[in-house]
């Protein structure tokens, strides 16, 4: 390493709950983008849907009194991922920029990951993906489809952050901030999804993680999540 | 004492009849005078047999339909879901990884221990060990989605991984036993290659028998390695299931980050195991008519064991549930409750009743301890210990910290009949074992009479206030 | 380099110390090649025999296209609900991958909904019809596109000649110009009866708005500016015409300013999504909104809060109104009847007054509800009592988008004849159910022709069996649909159109600031099936029928029509095209104090970025000029209209009972709520997985219709959630899935609204299949209503 030499961004996300209504553009967004197969009425009575990135309902207390918050939740890229860990072929991995991968063509389908993850945002395939008929016309060609029986998760679109170095690279140039963000934080309405890296100080989740309105889920376990939460309100 | 005096009467009189026809000894054919009852499973086979072993090939069978139908269609045959990614194989693991224990841990305990009245009963202990883990192995394998890419276990294992520390540790444990087994089965074989004439069989045993003729060097050799083996086995054997615990708390899950699973899961591992074994003997005994050396008294001796593990087995549970009951993390709590009273107590309370409150009112008494007594308790404690397994790993994750849509949980067709099958075709294994090798030691039962009788007499003198001069005498 | 290369290439070096291995010491030479070799290992190990990425037998999923092609992006505009949102599609190797939200576009600013994420299925979805059918021996039969435009034309023609042109009528679903086509259509044939045909006041106002401001474009709801939202009915933020519109305004709203963060109360009978985002969530009794909107104004006017200056100045009829407030909705009568407690009323109705800009929100917003039309103008009147009707942060006028008009023609005799007949419904803004009411024997004459243009009547908009029944005593029914929906299921000629990305299309509408945009929808690519441009086969009719109609409709290109109309837009010089958010304040501010002067160039340039942007817009909202936003005779805001509507609907809080009044009729003790889900409720949507797997995600019992219950009601019923149960009302059963839901109101039941369309191959069990179902179990009150879905009580038993 030289002096120079800047250090890998940390890829974050601030979800900001006084923006957000709930509509869910970000989950299907996240499954088009990424190739995730519909799901269908049996799939999904079974808990089988895959939504990288999810909507957790939380209800608090007693009619009339009840309080409805509605989470986006993705996966939440910890810095400490109790999921790598017990890999037990190093199928799930955190490279450099922090974001927790998959090895799609490693993974043994143990499914040890899904069950460590306190946060269930890992996925199983238990059939093959299929795509009614014409609908398979629509993939993604920067996704790779899943076969069954091995394990995804959210990749913070990493086929975007791809695409973007190589276009900086090609022009001889650094990744501009704000040049390389995930699906569901591009097409949030609200713009409630901030999107960056969380060390640089002039951008915008590096203020807005540090609000005295962040916190993040199931922080006491020391995962050290790299999703923000600002709670609603003033 | 008075066990002690019993099982060296039973030698005395089994040995008096057999005593001079062994003098003999060695190679060519050896008297076998009444343990010729022991061979005659191996050597005469009835239809019962064939309408057995047929039923349960047939159970095998749709148990490999049943597999078949996963591996071309995936996972989703089976009734997992998200959160419930482990379901009924990752159960069967821990389960029959536990029963495995029946056999060389006990088995090598009581050697070591020196207790005689292990002897008729060391080897159908530890065929159980060998054959059950090969289904605990084979559960992991038929959980996994991608089972062709095995290989990538060794390609890039990492040792960071619990699982791959089930996989070091049970490799360990399946070797280690099964040179366990095979050791103390070479006299045998000896005997066999001895009791057959030339033929496919006969070059069976010649082959197995390395030889052995029973030197006294042989001898000498052969005990060596098996006392060596029972003492390297026995660390293996609290470490698989220790590990094999260690997957479930190394995780952060709710009511399986506890630093009591490895204890607990061994202590209930040894639990399952002898129930097991009371199970296998008690078939053995009546099937073979070999009730004169499987006797009441084993499964009196056995009974105890269990009551004992029954106990401390209890104490764990006991220890874990309180600790998380005070501790009232409420996202401990909701698997608790889940436990206690909710989808899952009636898994959970049928597993203290069969585990802890039947096996102590039944074995507390040394009348019921009988063979109906023992047998009747073991089938509740292999099946309670099923359930345990079964209310570890299902319940924490159907409550998972963060709050999924709970969709239940209950195992497809193809998972019943693949559990059925991994039974029948132990079953079957266990069966066709005893129709190659005997199941009861019969060197080790001679070796009983001949000289143990000797030892444990000279050894209870030695415990007795006797001729020595008093040391140091007080003045 | 491949495997196989690779451990060839090892090999020499594994076998050279083979050789030399005789040697039994281990010097430092000996360590040369050993470490090598013990690295080799296993990189041989994992090189030679490493299990193929995908084998074969597991790749039997999707063939994945290859990344290599050019990529390219077009803009167009979303057709999945009047939202108007423009996105950009990307196209690899003639196929559209994905699409993106147009950044340039005011309306969404680069955002989409999960119904516009999903546009590009809606091209390759497999329930698309393929070509056009007619109904042969009872079922229908692919034809080609003579052999229905004959058999339709032919019709036509046919009433045409026998004096009874009127009896076609034309249920609308389009907005812009291919509305005006069908105008000039019916013009020129002869008939009064177009019909408005979507759930949405998109195009047209809602009869509330209608009445008391006199104006003929819908309004914009200035939420962006607005420091207290009240909201009563059905989920604003999910349901409305525009979502995302609403959506980026609501976040503004939040935390779009430094201070002021905007207070949001929600009156809903169930915990929505919209009521879980609100500050204050106030249950209440559904169909009472109006009672508590009057209610709130009782307060506001004794308490003396209302905007004076406003009243005296723009309002029309107004102490009559305050009259009958404050006699007959005493917060306590008000309490009684929505079960809202008195307090509440009292200090929300302060709040309201004393928090402005402030705005209420009724279903003439929201979009499809259940509100009468009383109701929504007793809603509507709250803005007007606080000054916020066409103020910053209230309900704005939206200029209309200066296109030129189809040039207008002269009809014949028989064509005057027939528009002189009296319209279905007297030409109401909600038009089918005027036309439900009008089959039932309210008409004067029977319509013989139905022409189903970009609108499924007979989908969830028409009330299921109802609705049905009554259309199918029209002899003759057209659609233009392009998928298999209600209507075209039932019908005797489809035309299918294209989807909304294979067509021209003008997307006029306008920003939550009031901003008129015209949106432009280019074909991203060329249609996949045997389809045509509704507006071109409209054309083509005409040319069937002959006479004044082909006149009327002479052209054959849809796109000529419209560069012809986007003329006037270009002529008007105001505006300009999409630009980068960061221009808008720059270009807002230079044209109010006349510094800029929009420059759209050539037409030629004109168009080509009207087509690479997406669209045009104009930023400025007058808000001097008062005569757009109230076009009454008067010149001034009715509440002449609502008080009269008050005295006779709502007669006395306190004694008598609100037409159709919350009271229980006997054997069903239980009011339905019927509720949409996001804007997936609507007649253009075609089924879609993905747009399914997000409907309802917070109730948890997606992919199938449930019944929310509350635990007391649960309780009683004896059922848990997830248990299977009949809703049974007076008019008819459905079967759906207990949800015991916390938030629900004790004493109601509530429903989803699925989306509309059709029920096809690809989402089978889908909710929206029920919504037909739905609607047969609720009634309608009063085919005066605005919703079809009114006033319904249900008994729920275990199935």
């Amino acid at each position: 390493m030289t002096e120079s030499a800047k250090p890998a961004p940390r890829w974050g996300m601030v979800v900001d709950l006084d923006r957000c209504t709930g509509c869910q553009a970000c989950t299907t967004a996240c499954q088009i983008e990424n190739n995730v197969a519909p799901s269908s009425a049996e799939t999904a009575d079974k808990g089988r849907s895959i939504r990288w990135m999810d909507q957790l309902p939380y209800m608090e207390g007693e009619y009339p009194n009840v309080k409805m918050r509605l989470l986006p939740r993705p996966c939440m890229h910890c810095d400490h991922p109790p999921c790598i860990k017990v890999c037990p072929v190093g199928a799930t991995t955190k490279g450099a920029d922090g974001i927790v991968a998959q090895i799609y063509s490693r993974c043994i389908g143990c499914r040890y990951c899904t069950t460590a993850c306190p946060y269930t945002v890992r996925y199983f395939n238990w059939y093959e993906p299929t795509w009614p008929d014409d609908l398979a016309q629509t993939l993604n060609p920067d996704v790779f489809v899943r076969p069954r029986g091995i394990v995804e998760k959210c990749t913070l679109c990493h086929h975007r952050l791809q695409n973007a170095k190589d276009k900086a690279a090609a022009e001889r140039r650094d990744l501009a901030p704000g040049e390389y963000s995930p699906a569901c934080a591009d097409i949030c309405p609200t713009q409630a999804i901030a999107f960056g890296d969380l060390d640089d100080p002039h951008g915008e989740v590096f203020s807005q993680s540090r609000s005295p309105r962040v916190f993040r889920l199931l922080e006491d376990l020391g995962t050290e999540p790299k999703v923000f939460y600002l709670r609603e309100g003033e | 004492m008075s066990s002690a005096a019993e099982a060296l009467n039973v030698g005395l009189a089994a040995g008096g009849a057999a005593g001079t026809a062994s003098e003999n000894g060695g190679h060519p054919p050896a008297a076998l005078g009444a343990d010729a009852v022991l061979l005659r499973p191996i050597l005469h086979t009835t239809w019962r047999f064939w309408v057995a072993g047929g039923v349960l090939a047939c159970v095998s069978l749709w148990g490999v339909v049943a597999y078949l139908t996963q591996f071309r269609w995936g996972l989703g045959v089976t009734g997992l879901n998200r959160p419930v990614y482990w379901g009924i194989y990752i159960t069967n693991f821990v389960f029959f990884i536990g029963i495995s224990h029946a056999g060389t841990l006990i088995s090598a305990i009581l050697r070591i221990a020196q207790a005689e009245w292990r002897r008729a009963i060391t080897r159908s202990a530890e065929v159980i060990t060998v054959m059950v883990i090969l289904f605990g192995v084979g559960s992991i394998l038929i959980d996994m989605g991608r089972p062709d890419r095995m290989m990538n276990i060794f390609y890039y294992g990492r040792f960071q991984s619990p699982l791959l520390w089930d996989v070091t540790s049970v490799t360990c444990y399946l070797t280690g036993s099964t040179l366990y087994l095979f050791l103390p089965l070479i006299p045998d074989i000896a005997i066999l290659r001895d009791h057959t004439t030339p033929g496919l069989r006969h070059t069976f045993y010649r082959f197995l028998a390395l030889g052995w003729t029973g030197t006294k060097r042989q001898h000498r050799i052969l005990e060596g390695m098996i006392s060596v083996m029972a003492i390297i086995v026995i660390p293996i054997a609290v470490s698989v299931h220790t590990v094999v615990s260690f997957v479930f708390a190394m995780t952060i899950q709710p009511m399986w980050h506890s630093a009591i699973f490895g204890p607990y899961f061994v202590v209930g591992a040894i639990f399952s195991g002898i129930a097991a074994l009371i199970l296998a003997m008690a078939l053995i005994r009546s099937i073979y008519g070999l009730q004169n050396y499987l006797k009441p008294i084993h499964f009196n001796y056995l009974g105890m064991l269990l009551l004992v593990m029954s106990l401390l087995w209890f104490y764990f549970t006991f220890a874990e549930y309180l600790t998380t009951f005070y501790g009232s993390d409420p996202v401990h709590m909701t698997v608790w409750w889940a436990k206690i009273r909710g989808p899952f107590a009636p898994a959970f309370w049928t597993m203290v009743s069969v585990c802890f409150v039947i096996p102590v009112a039944v074995l507390s008494s040394r009348k019921r301890r009988s063979v109906k007594g023992t047998v009747i308790v073991s089938m509740g404690v292999v099946l309670g210990m099923w359930l345990e397994r079964w209310t570890i790993v299902v319940p924490s994750l159907s409550n998972p910290r963060l709050p999924v849509t709970d969709f239940g949980y209950f195992p497809s067709w193809v998972e019943w009949s693949i559990f059925l099958a991994c039974a029948a075709t132990f079953t079957l294994f266990y069966m066709t074992f005893t129709k190659l090798f005997p199941i009861v030691s019969i060197w080790e039962i001679q070796e009983g009479r001949e000289h143990a009788v000797r030892e444990v007499s000279e050894r209870v003198k030695s415990y007795l206030p006797g001729d020595e001069p008093e040391v140091g005498g007080a003045s | 380099m491949s495997p196989k290369n690779r451990s060839k290439s090892l090999r020499p070096s594994t076998k050279t110390p083979k050789s030399t291995s005789d040697s039994v010491k281990l010097g430092r030479r000996d360590l040369f090649w050993m470490v090598p070799t013990a690295a080799a290992v296993p990189a041989l190990l994992s090189s030679c025999s490493r299990p193929d990425p995908l084998p074969p037998h597991w790749a039997s999923g999707p063939k994945l296209p290859s990344k290599a092609g050019k990529e390219t992006w077009v803009s167009s505009v979303c057709g999945g609900c009047p939202g108007g949102c423009g996105l950009r599609a990307r196209i690899v190797e003639g196929r559209i991958v994905g699409v993106a939200g147009n950044p340039l576009h005011p309306i969404n600013r680069g955002a989409l909904c999960p119904l516009g994420v999903s546009a590009p299925h809606v091209v390759y979805h497999p329930d698309r019809i393929r070509g056009p059918l007619v109904r042969r021996g009872g079922e229908l039969k692919a034809a080609t596109w003579d052999e229905a435009l004959a058999e339709v034309s032919g019709r036509m023609k046919d009433l045409r000649s026998r004096n009874l042109a009127h009896t076609v009528a034309l249920v609308d679903g389009n907005r812009g110009l291919a509305r005006e086509v069908a105008a000039a259509f019916l013009a020129a044939f002869g008939s009064p009866n177009h019909i408005h045909g979507r759930p949405w006041n998109d195009s047209v106002p809602g009869e509330a708005l209608k009445t008391l401001q006199g104006v003929t474009l819908p309004a914009a709801y200035d939420l962006e500016n607005a420091r207290y939202i009240m909201a009563f009915g059905s989920g604003w933020l999910e349901g409305s015409s525009s979502p995302v519109a609403t959506a980026r305004a609501y976040a503004l709203a939040r935390r779009g300013r430094k201070t002021d963060r905007a207070h949001v109360v929600h009156f809903e009978a169930r915990l929505s999504v919209s009521a879980a985002h609100a500050d204050e969530w106030v249950p209440l009794m559904p169909g009472t909104e109006g009672v508590l909107a009057l209610g709130l104004m009782h307060m506001i006017l004794r308490e003396g809060l209302e905007d004076r200056d406003f009243i005296d100045r723009w309002g029309n009829g107004f102490e009559f109104l305050r009259a009958i407030v404050l006699r007959d909705y005493h917060p306590d009568a008000v309490s009684e009847r929505t079960g809202v407690p008195t307090a509440t009323i009292i200090r929300l109705a302060r709040q309201f007054a004393s928090k402005r800009p402030a705005v209420a929100l009724g279903d003439e917003h929201n979009g499809p509800g259940a509100q009468t039309v009383e109701a929504r103008m007793a809603i509507h009147a709250l803005n007007a009592l606080v000054g916020s009707v066409n103020a910053p942060g209230g309900v704005l006028s939206p200029p209309q988008v200066p296109t030129d008009p189809l040039p207008t023609t002269e009809t014949d005799d028989t064509g005057k004849k027939g528009l002189a007949m009296a319209p279905v419904g007297g030409g109401r803004s909600d038009g089918v159910t005027e036309l439900l009411a009008w089959q039932e024997g309210g008409g004067s004459y029977p319509v013989n022709l139905l022409l189903a243009y970009g609108s499924d009547p007979m989908g969830v908009l028409g009330g299921g069996e109802r609705v049905r029944t009554a259309l199918r005593r029209v002899p003759f029914l057209v659609s233009f649909s392009s998928f298999l929906d209600d209507t075209a299921k039932q019908a005797d000629v489809v035309l299918p159109d294209h989807t909304y990305l294979e067509k021209w299309q003008d997307d006029p509408s306008f920003t939550t600031r009031g901003f008129p945009v015209l949106g432009i929808r280019q074909p991203i690519l060329k249609p996949r099936f045997d389809t045509r441009h509704s507006a071109e086969v409209l054309a083509e009719l005409a040319r069937g029928v002959g006479g004044p109609t082909a006149a009327a409709l002479p052209w054959k290109d849809f796109k000529e029509v419209l560069q012809t109309s986007v003329k006037g837009v270009h002529r008007s010089a105001r505006g300009s095209l999409f630009d980068v958010v960061e221009a808008e304040p720059w270009v807002e501010t230079m044209e109010r104090s006349g510094w800029r002067a929009s420059n759209l160039g050539s037409f030629d340039e004109f168009w080509a970025g009207l087509v690479a942007r997406g669209g045009w817009w104009d930023p400025i909202y007058d808000f001097g000029e008062r005569t757009r936003a109230l076009r009454t005779p008067s010149g001034r805001f009715e509440f002449g209209p609502l008080a009269k509507a008050v005295e006779k609907a709502f007669p006395g809080a306190g004694t008598g009972t609100e037409r159709g009044a919350p009271s229980a009729p006997s054997g069903f003790p239980l009011r339905l709520h019927l509720y949409p889900l996001l804007a997936a409720f609507g007649d253009s949507s075609a089924p879609l997985p993905w747009v399914q797997d997000v409907l309802g995600r917070e109730m948890e019992l997606q992919w199938g219709l449930w019944v929310e219950l509350a635990p007391p009601d649960a309780r009683t019923l004896g059922v848990t959630t997830g248990a299977k149960v009949q809703v049974e009302s007076a008019e008819g059963t459905v079967e759906a899935r207990a949800k015991v839901y916390e938030g629900a109101r004790p004493g109601v039941a509530s429903m989803p609204l699925g989306p509309g369309g059709a029920a096809g191959e690809v989402c089978k069990r889908a909710m929206l299949q029920q919504a037909s179902a739905l609607a047969a179990i609720s009634r309608t009150r009063n085919a005066m209503d605005g919703a079809v879905w009114g006033d319904t009580w249900v008994r729920i038993r275990k199935a």
